[in-house]
């Protein structure tokens, strides 16, 4: 700006900078001495704050505390100064790691063998033995339009490229973010199965708070951390029967072992130095529901909204299942069986998943029956997975300028969240 | 002269009560014709122009057109009657000039063309189409109630308070009374467990220095809500029918958008008027005083915790006929004597567009709500902590109290929007609802029926109407004597609100403005376009369409205040900023242009060529693709680019 008389003009001068010391004087009370008249007028006069109410308790009067003022710690650095820096590394799996090797990796790490392509038989059996009606069938449908369409609740969504047109930044677009649309979803299925079987069973369950967990363990003589953020936890008064009995584990053992030589199963996991030693799982043991008994979690790879990433595949996306799955009945063991778990487990510890990513709804069991993971010779105990394919939702659902299309309603899906609700 | 007045008098007052006798009634060949009803044609020997000089006979001859009808048009005896035929006297407007009238009339013009708008989406679209960048609204969130600022919203939702300790006889039925006693027993047990579990679950965010005390309460009330919710649903459920139909929202987004007249003009707007006077065109405003109340924009934007929806609504606690009803002047008189400002509200923001949301959108047919949780969490913060006077019994029930009526009236505000009701023609028929206020430990209850939305400057005085409100004092979930059980009281009262069953609304049709959905529209144009700017709308999204440079909502920039605006030190330059346009000068008042449409499905020279370029190297791709294949196939190998040909 050019510096002329405009700016000299002596009522911007007053205005802007000769007032300063009116505004930032000092305010005092005026003494009028109205009151000395007036008592010499022979009035009583009363000081007003006998009449003003006690203090709140909560208020701090921080004008007349000197330099006191709310300060708020400074988040620490992610170097050698913070308080959870290790030298020693850790490998991290959390929602934005996949297993490069997808199955056979996460099956390798976990020592597992994939048993079928479909849930275990109990649980079919009962999402069959569940019968929902023509209007419940309507309520499920209305809930899943309620979850992708009806929901007014609106965010800025990342941006989605077209791959045929990748210099083109189209704007972007506000809605309902995938992980809303999941929750919305999955709770409202859960209440309209609670709202068919007997309460005594719902209300032998309950749902966790929305918190991180986290456990530890030692692979490949590596600290291996998971850090898991489940949208839905339902955990209940006890852990879940295992599937195959003792002798039936005992027939899995001739089952071959995964090998992804040359690499080792916690390639590409993330490897940081800033990290909390401790397992974390904000239920507390003495608590009446303290077991995991299905977990739900949202897929949704960050930076982009839809399910399309050129490093994700549906293998990896069912290895990360699994592997997820797995940290879930490892937290369950050491809450079994205290921090130092024994290797081969006295009892299998079994827990259930449900992974989504919007459209998909992909299932899994775990049972855990050994944490011998390092040996690898081939008759030993081996841990058993049940994981399904992708199943769909829905064949199309989006609302196009208005138009609301809705086709292709999967109730497949609902069937087999009630077997898995139902199982105990 | 004297002809060219008759003919144009003539021609404006056509259907009108005539001074005019038939005989004055020109012709261009000096005669006059009358058509009866049986349309004959009549002509009369005398003529004005009879007696008129020669010379001026030779004049009239040469622009005879400027006095004669245009072309087809005849006078009617219909035209004339025996008596003078009035238009009816408004005692109101009958006094003011005819730029007042203008106005008057633009603004029912507007208010008619919301009304015929036939869905919501159109209706709200229709709400913001006179301003292009929004309007000037005051904001109210829960974020805080300020201390003794009841008054304020009671004014702004016209809310009388009809009880302040207990709910409306509606609850007290025996019938009702039985059904809860009946529940209870069953309920009671898992809600202790449901608080146990709860305050027994540390969390993160409690231990984190970047929480604030009212976010991490928020965020627990949050979940213990749920679980209750949780709890009395698989419960009731199952045998109560309304529930196991409804549908449930977790946070949803509600926002309501209302103008009320009646306030008090700020002392910008005091000048801006005392200003007037000297301006050219005062006879166009004068009829407004400097004192007059202005019509204010609000804006309720907030979100409960949980919300449960049905297909109806709870029945009414009193009929809109009774006198709690009728409004009482001395609680709600015309005109606020205060600024709103002063009791906490928010500044004015200056663009914002109308949006009316009650959590979801028109497709969802369950648009009722029954009842909704909204959390405390205001009471740990803001002005609560700031004010050394606020005392915990009654500022804190006057701050519930006003949250209540707030969070209830907007929310069923947007509810009568989506049925088709619009501010501008009142409600048909009441709406009620229910409201909890609660941080998982302290409850209170309150039952509301919405009975007028009409609060806009010219119908504000004139409604005769007034919104009810019941409510009890807080109370805590655990009995007070013994607090290893449940405070009976309060687990009654969530019952009961659960267990109000909603009644199908008593009018042949409830929804009479809504006429046809979006959804079915055959036009598709039209559906795109509606569609696509409402939602543009509903996330406060501005730009001009027709200038890229022109993105932003008009500013005046810190040069041109001091150098064009205060001191005019640059004459010669060309005036094109909208500031230096004269008044009435397209463009010199950017804020009352109307909204421009938006075609989302317009694609730019670029881009279309970019596509076709696209299309082509695939189609190119795909054929040497192809080539390749068949020479495969024969055992060719492929030609390499550059090499011969056949």
């Amino acid at each position: 700006m050019r510096f002329t008389a405009s700016l000299l003009n002596p009522r911007m001068w007053i205005n802007m900078r000769g007032k300063a010391w009116y505004r930032f004087r000092k305010r005092a009370i005026p003494d009028d001495a109205n009151f000395k008249r007036i008592i010499a007028a022979g009035y009583n006069v009363v000081d007003a704050n006998e009449y003003v109410k006690p203090l709140s308790p909560l208020y701090t009067d921080y004008d007349s505390l000197p330099d006191l003022k709310p300060t708020y710690p400074v988040p620490p650095k992610n170097d050698r100064n913070n308080p959870d820096w290790h030298d020693e590394i850790c490998k991290v799996f959390d929602a934005n790691v996949f297993p490069i090797e997808g199955v056979q990796q996460a099956l390798a790490f976990t020592k597992g063998v994939r048993m079928s392509s479909e849930l275990p038989g109990p649980i079919l059996e009962r999402a069959d033995s569940i019968k929902f009606s023509e209007e419940e069938d309507k309520m499920a449908q209305r809930i899943v339009q309620q979850a992708f369409l009806w929901d007014s609740y609106l965010e800025k969504l990342p941006i989605v490229k077209h791959p045929d047109y990748p210099s083109l930044n189209p704007r972007r677009v506000y809605g309902i973010p995938l992980k809303r649309s999941n929750e919305i979803v999955f709770k409202n299925f859960l209440r309209l199965i609670e709202s068919k079987v007997s309460p005594s069973i719902s209300l032998s369950r309950m749902m966790a708070p929305e918190e991180e967990l986290r456990v530890n363990l030692e692979r490949h003589n590596s600290r291996v951390q998971f850090r898991l953020t489940p949208i839905v936890n339902m955990v209940s008064t006890g852990l879940l029967k295992p599937i195959l009995s003792k002798q039936e584990v005992e027939d899995t053992q001739h089952l071959p072992l995964t090998d992804i030589y040359p690499f080792l199963s916690t390639a590409n996991m993330e490897e940081v130095n800033v990290y909390k030693e401790a397992d974390h799982f904000a239920i507390q043991p003495q608590n009446k529901f303290p077991y995991i008994h299905t977990s739900a979690f949202s897929h949704h790879i960050p930076g982009s909204h839809i399910h399309l990433h050129p490093r994700w595949n549906d293998d990896r996306f069912m290895g990360a299942t699994i592997m997820t799955n797995f940290a879930t009945a490892l937290l369950m063991a050491k809450r079994k069986y205290g921090p130092e778990v024994p290797k081969i487990l006295p009892e299998p510890v079994t827990t259930q998943m449900v992974h989504m990513t919007g459209k998909e709804f992909q299932f899994c069991v775990l049972q855990l029956n050994t944490l011998d993971l390092e040996d690898s010779s081939p008759t030993s105990i081996k841990n058993n997975v049940w994981i399904t394919e992708k199943i769909d939702l829905y064949s199309e659902l989006q609302n196009y300028y208005g138009k609301e299309i809705f086709e292709g309603y999967n109730p497949e899906i609902l069937k087999l969240v009630a077997g898995m609700y139902l199982s105990t | 002269m004297f002809c060219r007045s008759v003919t144009s008098k003539l021609r404006c007052d056509r259907r009108r009560c005539c001074p005019i006798t038939s005989t004055s009634t020109v012709l261009s060949q000096g005669v006059q014709q009358v058509t009866n009803r049986n349309s004959s044609t009549l002509t009369t020997p005398t003529s004005p122009f009879m007696n008129m000089s020669p010379f001026l006979m030779q004049r009239r001859g040469r622009s005879q057109t400027r006095f004669a009808y245009p072309e087809g048009m005849k006078a009617y005896e219909d035209d004339w009657t025996e008596e003078a035929e009035y238009p009816e006297i408004d005692p109101e407007i009958h006094t003011w000039n005819e730029y007042r009238r203008k106005r008057l009339q633009d603004e029912l013009d507007f208010h008619m063309k919301i009304r015929k708008a036939t869905c919501p989406e159109a209706k709200n679209l229709e709400l913001n189409m006179p301003k292009q960048f929004g309007y000037k609204v005051f904001r109210i969130t829960e974020d805080t109630f300020d201390y003794d600022s009841l008054a304020a919203y009671k004014f702004v939702t016209r809310t009388h308070i009809a009880s302040n300790t207990q709910l409306p006889s509606q609850y007290s039925a025996p019938v009702l009374e039985e059904q809860v006693k009946h529940y209870l027993e069953k309920v009671k047990k898992p809600i202790w467990d449901v608080l146990q579990f709860e305050l027994n679950t540390p969390r993160s965010c409690e231990s984190d220095f970047n929480e604030f005390p009212h976010t991490i309460d928020l965020k627990k009330s949050q979940s213990i809500i749920s679980q209750i919710n949780r709890v009395i649903l698989t419960v009731l459920g199952q045998e109560i029918e309304h529930l196991k139909d409804s549908q449930v929202d977790s946070q949803p987004n509600i926002e309501a958008f209302w103008q009320m007249g009646g306030l008090e003009p700020s002392f910008r707007r005091r000048n801006q008027r005392k200003g007037n006077e000297k301006k050219k065109t005062y006879y166009k405003l004068k009829d407004i005083k400097i004192d007059d109340p202005v019509e204010g924009h609000l804006h309720y934007i907030g979100s409960p915790l949980l919300q449960v929806r049905c297909k109806d609504p709870p029945k009414n606690f009193v009929s809109p006929t009774d006198p709690v009803c009728s409004r009482s002047h001395e609680e709600f008189p015309d005109r606020f004597p205060h600024f709103l400002e002063a009791y906490g509200f928010r500044f004015a923001e200056n663009s914002r567009f109308a949006s009316i949301i009650p959590g979801h959108w028109s497709g969802d047919l369950h648009r009722c709500n029954l009842l909704a949780y909204h959390g405390r969490s205001h009471l740990l913060a803001g002005e609560r902590v700031d004010n050394k006077y606020w005392s915990a019994t009654e500022e804190n029930e006057e701050a519930l109290c006003s949250q209540a009526m707030l969070v209830s009236f907007g929310r069923l505000l947007s509810q009568a929007f989506y049925h088709g009701f619009d501010q501008f023609g009142d409600l048909e028929y009441p709406f009620s609802t229910q409201t909890v206020i609660t941080n998982g430990l302290d409850w209170s209850f309150f039952a509301y029926q919405l009975n007028t939305i009409k609060f806009h400057r010219l119908a504000l005085a004139k409604n005769q109407k007034q919104n009810v409100m019941w409510g009890t004092q807080s109370e805590s979930i655990f009995d007070k004597e013994n607090p290893n059980e449940l405070n009976v009281n309060v687990l009654g009262n969530i019952l009961k609100f659960y267990l109000n069953t909603p009644v199908p609304v008593d009018v042949e049709n409830a929804t009479p403005y809504l006429t046809s959905r979006i959804q079915d529209w055959d036009d598709d144009k039209e559906r795109v376009l509606t569609f696509f700017n409402f939602r543009e709308q509903v996330c406060q999204r501005i730009y001009r369409t027709d200038n890229l440079l022109k993105f932003r909502p008009p500013e005046m920039y810190e040069y041109e205040k001091i150098y064009k605006f205060y001191f005019n030190t640059m004459p010669i330059e060309p005036r094109r900023r909208f500031f230096e346009l004269p008044s009435g000068f397209p463009g010199s008042q950017p804020w009352n242009e109307p909204y421009k449409l938006k075609d989302p499905l317009y694609e730019s020279k670029g881009i279309v060529r970019l596509k076709a370029e696209v299309a082509a190297r695939k189609e190119k791709e795909a054929i040497e693709a192809a080539k390749a294949a068949d020479g495969l196939k024969f055992g060719v190998a492929p030609a390499k680019s550059g090499g011969r040909r056949r």
